[in-house]
């Protein structure tokens, strides 16, 4: 029996097209970004060729294979563990000489490889002449060129690896030649390396890692060699006397000899063009990135891209409302007017009011997403993290945090989810934590149901972005204080590879924007329709007496007798002493727990509690009167600032666990945000009614 | 449009003096330079090599900055370099 399934893993640097390749070889539909790292997951997917399976997995794009991010090491332990019969390195051919340093690492490893000499048509417009088989020849691999997103070469990739698979032995890699005094080196050490346990490593490769000192292959190697062996005596002393010798840690010098190596193979089988694709990049970068210019620019983009993504929503979000009122009302019919069934309050006021109340938001989270995947696709994002650096500096992360709190203020899941692309953990855990502070979709139905009822038109605007502004300002402040005495420790800072402006495609646009809203949608789905339920059990059990409820004819009315006699009602009563001195009564309490969930809720219960008999609806009319009658502008104020700051939503507690691997991040999270929004609500109410008393 | 870059003098040094060297933080629009050393730990170094700047590396400064990061190219790519880390790189004019 023959072969019938092949194991693949695609690797290559950020941005050189491999998530490209990996659709293409595959079908999937995947993102494909510019900024670098955005594929930080394992991918995977399959085709087939002649009958054989090949099972595709997209490695997170690295630059070399050290362990310094966790990107390398999963790639690199994916490769050394997972043992795919071919890896299939690809390269963007317009940046081949960087490219390669990865191509030599995985040649180092003996990784069975196909090199992809990718975006080989930007090489050839910039004059370039890469000699394909030449390369072949040297590296000893086999070399297919590709024009990724034109679905050229992606034949001839599938028949290559094939072809490989079949005839691996006939394969032969160079070896590095790193010079008398480091192969003396790795010489010596090799000698000490017999590892009694099936490592399934190269001995030169495990050498010259221990060589590097790298963390993950010491720890390794000790596992099987005490401290006490004659290895570690060794390493030290053949670490030292290169480092003598040269003035540099061997690191440095075995890198310098690896990009020696490649400049051979340049001299050999490339012939340099110019570089027109960085000019043109230049040129924009010159304006965009100005010293001066580059933040009121990046500033003017991004109430643009708010401003946008929130006035084209308003139609479709209106016909949303409209259908599901419709439903409601649909469902509802079933039953006949002024019915009392379980069942069809459970549908319609319960899983239609809950569920609808959070999808009606999606059109303008989708065009924020779009507007997000526009900037990331074109390659300006990388450049707003650029230009946000030397703030982000001072609250002690660097610009590349920016970009997954820009993110937050679509929604923080996949904002936390983002934050993937920090390699420092410190660096991450700082940013999850803040994330919840940038205004998120959802919070924005809270606001505007409270702006138009309480301010006047012309104050609208500057509530709305106060709002905006304090959610910002106290994530800063956070930052920092958790970087002072929390997470301390310094950082690498910013390091970060400026992709050429480039041409989004629809497709990828789309994609990305459909990945994210669907994380929206599944949100909707689960978390928050399970709570719907349990919130409507909450808010309709238990049942007041029948004599309670004498004398009281108007259903409205009677509904609103029940919520208070209900659990949630309760539990609102019951906060009232806590949340009074925030000028919140227990109406406000009640919905507070209702939206513990999800923020969008909390709109949805104000309307059950004040008896508007429409939970659908936002700018409901009828809601805002009644909220009018029974607030001031100022508690409308510390509503909008309590729902800001505190209690993050149930799914991004969830993905905070799971990013942060630890519970206690994702409830120090949740409690210290509320200890937060409740403290500065009551300095914001306290002061405001001493101001207003006068 | 004329590039900003070519319109500054590229600034001819003799290499060797030590006088020259600068960190790269110091560093002028459009100039050339020659990596010499990269201060502190492995980490940063190790991260700065696979990224192509070692010492004995050539670079262009795109753009300098007072106070923010500062934007290189490398090899063919450019490269946004946070101030802390730019501060750290020493190198040395050379022209183009």
């Amino acid at each position: 029996m023959g072969i019938t399934t092949i194991k693949i893993a695609l690797t290559g640097n950020p941005n050189s097209g491999k998530t490209t390749i990996f659709n293409a070889l595959t079908g999937a539909h995947q993102h494909v970004g510019n900024y670098p790292g955005v594929t930080v997951e394992k991918k995977q997917g399959h085709c087939h060729v002649d009958g054989i399976r090949l099972e595709i997995v997209d490695l997170p794009g690295t630059y070399s294979l050290t362990a310094i991010s966790e990107e390398e090491v999963v790639a690199r332990n994916y490769i050394i563990e997972e043992c795919p019969q071919v890896v299939v390195d690809i390269v963007d051919s317009s940046n081949l000489e960087r490219n390669l340093y990865l191509t030599v690492q995985l040649m180092e490893l003996g990784a069975p490889m196909v090199l992809v000499l990718n975006m080989f048509d930007v090489a050839t417009r910039q004059n370039m002449s890469i000699d394909p088989d030449k390369l072949s020849r040297i590296l000893g691999v086999p070399v297919v060129t590709t024009v990724g997103h034109k679905n050229k070469g992606i034949h001839e990739l599938r028949q290559a690896i094939l072809d490989f698979s079949r005839n691996k032995s006939e394969s032969f890699q160079p070896q590095i030649d790193y010079g008398p005094e480091i192969e003396q080196a790795i010489s010596e050490l090799e000698k000490h390396l017999d590892l009694p346990g099936p490592v399934g490593l190269r001995k030169r490769w495990l050498a010259i890692k221990t060589l590097e000192n790298d963390p993950i292959i010491v720890r390794k190697v000790h596992e099987y060699l005490p401290e006490n062996h004659v290895i570690w005596s060794s390493l030290i002393q053949v670490r030292q006397k290169l480092q003598k010798l040269y003035g540099d840690t061997p690191e440095i010098l075995i890198a310098d000899k690896r990009y020696g190596f490649i400049s051979g193979i340049w001299q050999e089988a490339v012939k340099p063009g110019v570089e027109f694709r960085h000019d043109l990049s230049d040129h924009i970068d010159a304006v965009l990135t100005h010293p001066i210019l580059g933040l009121p620019i990046f500033l003017g983009l991004m109430y643009l891209v708010f401003s946008l993504s929130f006035s084209l929503a308003a139609y479709p979000t209106g016909w949303l409302e409209k259908g599901f009122s419709w439903l409601g009302g649909f469902v509802g019919s079933f039953w006949g007017p002024g019915s009392e069934d379980l069942l069809r309050s459970l549908l319609v006021d319960g899983i239609i009011g809950g569920v609808g109340g959070v999808i009606v938001f999606l059109p303008n989270i989708l065009l924020l997403f779009l507007a997000i995947a526009l900037l990331e696709d074109t390659g300006y994002m990388a450049r707003a993290a650029f230009i946000m650096d030397r703030f982000m500096h001072r609250i002690g992360l660097h610009g590349k945090s920016f970009i997954p709190m820009l993110i937050g203020f679509g929604c923080s899941v996949p904002a936390i989810m983002g934050t993937r692309i920090l390699d420092n953990k410190r660096d991450r855990l700082t940013t999850i934590m803040i994330i919840p502070l940038m205004s998120c979709g959802a919070r924005l139905t809270i606001y505007s149901l409270f702006i138009p009822a309480f301010f006047a038109r012309e104050w609208q605007g500057p509530v709305l972005w106060l709002v905006y502004v304090i959610g910002i300002v106290l994530a800063a402040v956070l930052a920092k204080v958790l970087r002072v005495f929390v997470l301390r420790g310094e950082s690498v800072g910013l390091v970060m590879e400026l992709p050429p402006y480039r041409m989004p495609m629809a497709q990828g646009l789309l994609i990305h924007t459909w990945q994210r809203g669907w994380m929206y949608v599944r949100k909707a789905g689960t978390v928050i329709l399970a709570f719907s339920i349990i919130l409507w059990a909450l808010a309709s059990f238990p049942k007041p007496p029948k004599n309670e409820l004498a004398g009281i004819t108007d259903p409205v009315m009677k509904k609103s007798a029940e919520l208070r006699y209900s659990l949630v009602g309760r539990i609102g009563r019951g906060l009232e002493p806590a949340i009074k001195p925030l000028g919140f009564d227990w109406r406000i309490g009640t919905a507070l727990v209702g939206a513990i969930p999800a923020k969008e809720i909390f709109v949805a219960q104000m309307g059950i509690i004040f008896s508007v008999d429409d939970s659908t609806g936002h700018q409901n009319p009828a809601l805002s009167q009644k909220l009018q009658k029974n607030y001031t502008p100022l508690t409308a104020f510390c509503v909008m600032v309590f729902c800001l700051i505190s209690a993050p939503c149930l799914a991004t507690i969830a993905v905070t666990r799971k990013e942060t691997g630890s519970w206690s991040w994702a409830l120090a999270q949740f409690f210290g945000l509320t200890g937060l929004g409740y403290m500065i609500t009551l300095i914001i109410y306290q002061t405001g009614t001493l101001i207003m008393s006068r | 449009m004329k590039s900003r870059m070519e319109s500054v003098p590229v600034v001819k040094k003799e290499p060797g003096k030590v006088k020259d060297i600068i960190s790269l933080t110091k560093g002028r629009q459009g100039q050339h330079y020659k990596v010499v050393s990269i201060a502190g730990g492995g980490d940063v170094q190790t991260r700065l090599a696979s990224l192509g700047i070692l010492p004995g590396q050539k670079i262009r400064m795109v753009q300098p900055s007072n106070f923010g990061p500062v934007m290189i190219t490398v090899k063919g790519s450019k490269l946004a370099l946070g101030r802390g880390v730019g501060f750290k790189i020493m190198v040395q004019p050379i022209s183009a």
